[in-house]
């Protein structure tokens, strides 16, 4: 009897703190300049951000909070600049920009985007992609296209435009 | 037998010879031991005034001033011991507190255990449980250097950040602008949270 609330115990309070980190967004980097009137907090050098199951590095990062919000969520935005790059399960994603609006669960990159899905690569210029369903939208510029590298079952490169 | 053989001055001519030699002596050592002692007082007072010996204890002191943005400071503490004179000496404070307010008219507390204040350039060495308090966050360290003029704070040691949206950790922290804008660098870390608490 005691081992099963023992084991209740430990299960419940592994989901609070699973909840808790799940809510929480942990930065670091090698410098933080917070401008506390604008509510703006810029991290800058070597800067690494860990968010639920993605990973994000980059050169720059500058993040957005609403203290008055009336919404349950007080950050507003988080924008990567230089060198971007994000893990999030088997998905690898880079580029120049990124802008995560944590009220709507998507994340736009810019520029030399590179999607790597399972070792499938998708390139253009500006992709959207969502963080709950994992659907991603490539778009590129008039001049440009998209191209898509993926490998089928024997391991043999095929590539689309 | 030897000894007598080398004595070849008549006795009764010792005595006074001795009786001289003691008496410069006893001459030369006292006014040996006077020089010493008008020396030694001398010496130990040697480059020093009045006013390094001046200590003033004062009981709930309050130092008024204003700031490179026009905000009044003031300058608050439980006990403070004054050296020399007020405009170039040393104050120790203990359990400090200064209040004053950003250049937006924004709420700054600063408390410590002790600090030491210099008065000329209007400058606070904070140590001990040092703790600047905002309406928003409140910055805790061991030791931090404000300088009241320039509404300026920079701290000796590792800073940690709590408020209502996470906690930020650095191993040094600037603050400019009585803690408008905060600058903290080496091994930053921030653990923000997203949904309200």
């Amino acid at each position: 009897m005691k081992k099963l609330l023992l084991g209740l115990l430990l299960i419940c309070s592994n989901a609070y703190a699973n909840q808790a980190a799940d809510e929480a967004i942990d930065i670091t980097s090698d410098k933080l300049v917070v401008k506390r009137l604008q509510n703006v907090a810029v991290f800058s050098g070597q800067v690494k951000s860990i968010y639920q199951d993605m990973t994000l590095t980059c050169d720059k990062m500058v993040l957005e909070y609403d203290p008055n919000s009336k919404t349950d969520k007080k950050i507003k935005y988080v924008k990567a600049y230089g060198h971007v790059k994000l893990v999030q399960g088997l998905d690898v994603i880079t580029s120049e920009y990124a802008e995560y609006l944590l009220n709507s669960d998507e994340i736009l990159f810019k520029k030399d985007v590179i999607l790597n899905r399972n070792n499938n690569l998708l390139t253009g210029d500006h992709l959207v992609i969502n963080t709950v369903t994992k659907e991603a939208k490539m778009t590129t510029k008039p001049s440009k296209q998209v191209r898509a590298t993926y490998y089928n079952k024997k391991g043999l490169n095929n590539e689309e435009k | 037998m030897l000894i007598l053989l080398f004595y070849t001055q008549p006795q009764k001519d010792l005595v006074p010879l001795i009786s001289q030699i003691a008496e410069q002596s006893v001459e030369e050592a006292d006014l040996e031991k006077e020089k010493t002692d008008k020396d030694l007082v001398e010496e130990s007072f040697k480059g020093a005034t009045v006013k390094d010996f001046k200590q003033t204890v004062m009981q709930s002191p309050n130092f008024l001033g204003e700031d490179i943005n026009k905000k009044l400071w003031s300058l608050k503490a439980v006990k403070a011991i004054q050296t020399g004179d007020l405009a170039a000496g040393v104050t120790n404070l203990y359990n400090v507190i200064a209040n004053t307010l950003s250049a937006q008219d924004s709420k700054v507390d600063y408390v410590a255990d002790k600090g030491e204040y210099f008065s000329e350039k209007q400058i606070i060495k904070l140590e001990g449980n040092v703790k600047i308090k905002t309406k928003t966050f409140i910055l805790q360290t061991e030791s931090l250097n404000y300088n009241l003029k320039k509404a300026y704070a920079e701290t000796n040691s590792q800073a940690v950040i709590k408020s209502d949206f996470g906690e930020l950790f650095g191993n040094k922290l600037q603050s400019f602008n009585n803690a408008d804008k905060l600058v903290l660098t080496g091994n930053v870390k921030a653990i923000l949270y997203n949904k309200n608490r």
